[in-house]
C-alpha cells in the first residue's frame, strides 16, 4: 500500500491523524486517498488547510522541497494534542477507556480511516425514542406475555427472579450493547445487512459468509410467526364479533384453537379452514405495506403507535385482573411470585432463566445489528440499548408477570403452570375470558394486543434482509421486498399446509428459532470480544454516549459471555437435541434429532432449512463479490497491513 | 401470596420501573443529536 514508513517521509512524532494523512497521500487507491485526505482537512482550521494540501500535492509528484515548513511537523504540537493515547484507525476523539464518564457526550471519530465521516446513509432513524420503540417492539412478542410466567412458576416462582436479573445483567444487556455497538460501527461506513456488518467488524470479506446465520433466523422465523400473528389477529376478530365467547367448557377452547390451526389434518388451511388464510394473507400485507415505507417512515412510525397502544390494551387487562375478588388475586400473584428458594440450587432454573432472558431480548437474532446500523455516528447506543431492554423487561416482568399466570390461576387452577406457550395464550386464557365479567372486550384487547406485540417483532425480522437484497445487489425497495416477499409466502406455506401437530412450525422454530440463535449469539459474542475487540468496542461504543458502561462489562463480554453462553449451548442440547432415558420410569423419550429421521415432516422441514442456507450463502458470496469489485472494502484492505493484538486492538 | 412472595414482587417490578422511567427520562429530555453537535452532516443526513 505504502512505499515507505511516515517517519521517512519527515512526519516525526506522527500523531494518528498526521500518520493517515500520510497515509492519505501514499494510499494505492485514488477513493481511498480523497476519503483520507478529505477527512484530515475538514479536520484543520482554514489557515492550515492551505499548507497541508500543497504538502499532500508535492508529496504525490515527488516534488517536496526540503526547506519549506512541514505542517505535518509543523502542526504536530498543536493537533497532537486531541489524539495522544489514541492508535490509528480508532476514533480519535472519543474518551480513552476507564476514564469517569462525562456530562457531554464524546465526540464522533474524526480521523478513521474507514470512510465515516462521508457516507451518509439513505435511510436513518427520524429520533432517540423512534430507534428504542423499534427494538423494543422487536423484542416484544408473544414470549414476554405467555413464556415468562410459565417458566417462573415452574422453576421457583419468585425464586426465578434471582437468576433472571443475574443472567440479564451478565447476559443479556451487554449482549444487546455489543450488538448495537457493532451496527453502527459498520452503518456509519455504509453496510446495514448482517454480511457488510460482519465483513466490517472483523475487517475482511470472508468473514461474511459467518453471516449466514444473521439472515436465516429472521427470515425463517418470519415464515412460521406470520402464522401465529394471524393467529393473534382472527383470535381478536373473533373476541370483537363474539364467536369466541364459548362458555365455560375448557375443552370448547382445544378444540376451537385445533380448528382454527388445523392441528388434526394437514392442509386444513386451504380446505375447511380457510378463513384463516384470509388472516393470513391480511397479516401478511399488513406487514410489507410497512416495510415497504422503509426504516423511518414505516417500522418507527408505526412502532411509535403500536407500543403505547399495547401498553394501554395491557394495562385495561392488567386493571381487570387485579379488581378480580381480592382473595383470588393475591392466590393468584401468590402463584406466580411465592419464592421456592429450593429451586435455586437446581441447574435447571438457572439454565431456564438464562434462556428466557436470551430470547426475550432478541440478542443473537439478526436484527439488533441492523437496526442499529441506521443510527447516525454520533447517536446514543448505550442509552439506547439500555432504554430498549428496560422496555422489554417492563412488559415481561411488570406486565407479563402480573397478568397471565395469575388470571389463569384465578379460574382454572395449578394446572396452568404445566400448559406450554400456546396452551397459556391460546387455550387458557380465553376460558378465562369467558368466566371473567366483561370477558368479551378484554379479550379483544389481549388479543390485539398480542397481535401488535407480534407485528413489531415480524416487522423486525423482514428489515436485515430487505437491507441485505438492497445493498447487495443494488435493488430499489420494492424490488427487494416483493423478491423477500415472494420467498416468505412460500415458506410460510410450508408451515401452514403441514399444520399437523404443528411439526413443521415446531422444528423450524427448534431448529432455528432457538438452536440457531444460540450459534449466532456465540459467533457475534466471539466476534466482539476477540477480533473486533473490547478496546475499540469500549471506545465506539462511547462515542455520543450519555451514560458509561463500565470496564468490567467489556471484560464479561470477552472472557464471561462466550463461556456462559456456550455452557448454556451445550446443556440445551444435552436436554433437548440428543435423546434420554426417564430415570424413574426407564422411557426412552426421543430428541429433535431422533425425530429428523422418524418423521418425513421433520425430515422436510429441515431440509428446507439446508435449501435455505444453501440459497443465502450463494447469494452472500454474490454480493460480496459486487461490493470487492465496487471498491467497497477498500478501506479494509488497508487495515490488512496492520497487525492486531489478540484484542483486535491495532498496534 | 406471602410475605416473601410480595416482597419479590415489589423489588422486582419496582426496579424494572425505575430502570425504564430513568433511560425513558434521560432519552426524552436530551436534545435532538443535530441540535446537540450542531454537525452539518447529521442534518444533511436527516434532510435525505
Amino acid at each position: 500500500m505504502v512505499e515507505h514508513g511516515p517517519e521517512k517521509a519527515g512526519v516525526r512524532g506522527s500523531s494518528p491523524r498526521l500518520t493517515t494523512f500520510w497515509l492519505a497521500s501514499h494510499a494505492r487507491s485514488r477513493t481511498t486517498r480523497s476519503l483520507l485526505s478529505r477527512n484530515i482537512l475538514r479536520s484543520q482550521p482554514p489557515s492550515k488547510r492551505f499548507l497541508f494540501l500543497e504538502f499532500f500535492l508535492c508529496d504525490r509528484l515527488g516534488t517536496v522541497d526540503e526547506k519549506r515548513p512541514n505542517p505535518y511537523n509543523e502542526g504536530a504540537s498543536t493537533i497532537d494534542t486531541a489524539d495522544q493515547g489514541n492508535e490509528m484507525n480508532e476514533s480519535p476523539d472519543a474518551s480513552p477507556p476507564h476514564k469517569p464518564a462525562a456530562d457531554k457526550p464524546t465526540d464522533p471519530p474524526t480521523g478513521d480511516s474507514m470512510p465515516a465521516e462521508d457516507y451518509v446513509s439513505k435511510e436513518q432513524w427520524g429520533s432517540r425514542i423512534g430507534v428504542v420503540l423499534a427494538v423494543a417492539g422487536s423484542a416484544v412478542g408473544l414470549g414476554n406475555f405467555l413464556r415468562f410466567p410459565g417458566q417462573a412458576a415452574q422453576n421457583g416462582g419468585g425464586a426465578f427472579l434471582l437468576p433472571y436479573f443475574i443472567s440479564l445483567l451478565v447476559l443479556g444487556i451487554p449482549l444487546c450493547w455489543a450488538e448495537w455497538t457493532m451496527g453502527r460501527f459498520s452503518g456509519v461506513r455504509g453496510f446495514h445487512s448482517a454480511p457488510g456488518v460482519f465483513s466490517v467488524a472483523c475487517r475482511t470479506p470472508k468473514a461474511r459468509y459467518l453471516s449466514v446465520f444473521a439472515l436465516l433466523i429472521p427470515l425463517v422465523i418470519y415464515m412460521y410467526y406470520i402464522v401465529i400473528e394471524a393467529w393473534c389477529l382472527s383470535y381478536a376478530w373473533n373476541y370483537f364479533t363474539g364467536d369466541l365467547m364459548l362458555g365455560e367448557d375448557s375443552d370448547a377452547y382445544t378444540a376451537y384453537f385445533d380448528n382454527t390451526v388445523g392441528m388434526n389434518t394437514d392442509g386444513h388451511v386451504f380446505g375447511k379452514g380457510s378463513s384463516m388464510l384470509g388472516f393470513i394473507l391480511i397479516t401478511f400485507a399488513v406487514n410489507f405495506v410497512l416495510i415497504y415505507r422503509g426504516v423511518s417512515a414505516g417500522i418507527e412510525t408505526f412502532c411509535k403507535f403500536a407500543i403505547p397502544l399495547m401498553v394501554v390494551c395491557a394495562l385495561c387487562v392488567l386493571v381487570r385482573v387485579l379488581t378480580l375478588p381480592s382473595e383470588q388475586v393475591s392466590a393468584g400473584l401468590g402463584f406466580m411470585w411465592n419464592p421456592k428458594p429450593e429451586a435455586l440450587t437446581d441447574p435447571k432454573t438457572w439454565l431456564a432463566a438464562s434462556g428466557q432472558i436470551f430470547f426475550s431480548l432478541s440478542v443473537g437474532f439478526g436484527v439488533i445489528i441492523n437496526y442499529s446500523s441506521y443510527l447516525g455516528k454520533k447517536d446514543d447506543v448505550v442509552l439506547s440499548g439500555l432504554t430498549a431492554c428496560s422496555m422489554n423487561e417492563f412488559f415481561e416482568v411488570c406486565l407479563g408477570g402480573l397478568i397471565t399466570l395469575p388470571a389463569a390461576f384465578i379460574f382454572l387452577g395449578a394446572s396452568v403452570a404445566s400448559f406450554g406457550t400456546f396452551g397459556l395464550g391460546f387455550n387458557a386464557l380465553p376460558n378465562v375470558f369467558a368466566q371473567m365479567p366483561a370477558g368479551q372486550l378484554f379479550g379483544f384487547l389481549w388479543f390485539f394486543m398480542l397481535f401488535l406485540a407480534a407485528i413489531t417483532s415480524s416487522l423486525s425480522m423482514l428489515q436485515p434482509v430487505i437491507a441485505f437484497f438492497e445493498e447487495g445487489f443494488a435493488l430499489e425497495r420494492h424490488v427487494s421486498s416483493t423478491f423477500l416477499g415472494m420467498i416468505a409466502l412460500a415458506g410460510t406455506f410450508f408451515v401452514v399446509y403441514f399444520s399437523k401437530g404443528l411439526k413443521a412450525l415446531d422444528t423450524l422454530d427448534f431448529w432455528v428459532g432457538t438452536f440457531l440463535i444460540f450459534v449466532l449469539a456465540m459467533i457475534q459474542a466471539v466476534i466482539y470480544g476477540w477480533v473486533f475487540g473490547i478496546v475499540r468496542g469500549e471506545r465506539e461504543a462511547h462515542v455520543g454516549a450519555h451514560l458509561r458502561i463500565p470496564h468490567f462489562v467489556q471484560l464479561i463480554l470477552k472472557y464471561v459471555v462466550p463461556v456462559y453462553l456456550g455452557a448454556i449451548f451445550v446443556a440445551f442440547c444435552y436436554q433437548n437435541v440428543l435423546g434420554s432415558t426417564d430415570a424413574e420410569t426407564g422411557e426412552y423419550k426421543p430428541g429433535y434429532l431422533d425425530n429428523i429421521m422418524s418423521d418425513s415432516v421433520v425430515m422436510m422441514s429441515v431440509l428446507f432449512i439446508i435449501g435455505v442456507t444453501a440459497m443465502l450463502l450463494v447469494l452472500i458470496h454474490i454480493a460480496g463479490n459486487n461490493w470487492i469489485r465496487d471498491g467497497k472494502f477498500a478501506f479494509l484492505e488497508e487495515h490488512d497491513t496492520g497487525s492486531t493484538t489478540d484484542s483486535g486492538e491495532e498496534l | 401470596m406471602t410475605a416473601g412472595g410480595l416482597s419479590v414482587m415489589v423489588l422486582s417490578i419496582g426496579a424494572v420501573i425505575s430502570m425504564l422511567s430513568f433511560c425513558l427520562y434521560k432519552v426524552l429530555t436530551l436534545p435532538p443529536v443535530e441540535e446537540e453537535f450542531g454537525d452539518e452532516d447529521t442534518e444533511k443526513s436527516k434532510e435525505l
